[in-house]
């Protein structure tokens, strides 16, 4: 936890991940990352919300989301699931931490803010296809 | 750059002596009980990506089926990282992982194919344990009908 706090302090320095090993970083027209580590784990999850499941007629949505999983889209590593509190789908990833350092740290996190922002896009753009068949 | 092709070769014969990329950058490998599994070597990346189709899920609901797969994905967890994708090319689920040859190593490699090996299994069984119909759905493909020259 110590060493993903100290790749964020470039970024955030005051506001480092908190007891329970979780931090929300935000960026201007994307969707919120939220930085999860569970104690002494060697992996570091991102999350990302891209949608909300809707309670009818989900299919469609459901379904897109399982493409941009596929191999044809090439998010390479990143993939999209479900989050059982919220009905909301994310996209996720896990960084191994002893492969990390600063620079390579915070490049991830700036591609991940860019997948999440073309997965969402992607998803809403897909919904409106759909809702206007 | 290095050269990924030859290192990911070099490990596929350690784990047979038969296996070997193809023209495209992908071999398969066969498996006991499940589909055989394609790895191909990504062209933008030191990625080679683990792919194998799940013929044998109950594709008779699909909301209830794509909401259990995507639950399936969530941390990555009950997938040992590995998740589930659509494949519009066979119209079916796939197990997907992508496996970084720039960190990895050839232990690691036979490691995570065994993992993705013990995947396949776990997510057959998850979804049968909540599909009590399973036996009386028709399979819509199996895995020797499965076209894999479509993902190529």
């Amino acid at each position: 936890m110590e060493k993903i706090n100290e790749f964020l302090r470039p970024r955030i320095p005051n506001d480092l991940l908190g007891e329970y090993g979780s931090i929300t970083l935000e960026k201007t027209n994307h969707p919120p990352i939220t930085l999860d580590i569970t104690n002494n784990s060697e992996v570091c999850h991102l999350s990302a919300p891209v949608a909300s499941i809707p309670e009818t007629n989900a299919i469609p949505l459901l379904w897109s989301a399982l493409e941009l999983n596929s191999l044809s889209y090439g998010n390479h590593e990143c993939w999209i699931a479900r989050n059982y509190e919220e009905e909301t789908l994310s996209v996720c990833r896990n960084l191994f931490i002893p492969e990390l350092d600063t620079n390579n740290f915070n490049e991830a996190l700036d591609e991940f803010f860019e997948i999440a922002s073309g997965m969402r896009n992607t998803l809403l753009i897909d919904m409106d296809n759909s809702s206007l068949q | 750059m290095q050269d990924y092709r030859l290192q990911l070769d070099h490990w596929l014969y350690a784990i047979n002596p038969d296996l070997k990329l193809d023209e495209n950058d992908g071999v398969f490998i066969e498996t006991e009980h499940h589909s055989p599994i394609l790895i191909s070597l990504s062209e933008q990346k030191p990625i080679c990506h683990l792919y194998a189709p799940l013929p044998s899920l109950p594709y008779d609901d699909l909301e209830a089926l794509f909401i259990q797969a995507l639950e399936l994905n969530s941390y990555g967890i009950p997938l040992g990282g590995c998740w589930l994708a659509w494949e519009d090319e066979l119209n079916m689920l796939c197990l997907r992982y992508d496996f970084n040859l720039a960190r990895g190593d050839q232990v690691g490699f036979q490691n995570t194919l065994q993992n993705f090996i013990s995947a396949m299994g776990i997510t057959t069984s998850l979804f049968a344990e909540n599909s009590p119909q399973l036996d009386n759905i028709p399979i819509q493909q199996t895995a020797s009908q499965i076209n894999y020259q479509q993902l190529a």
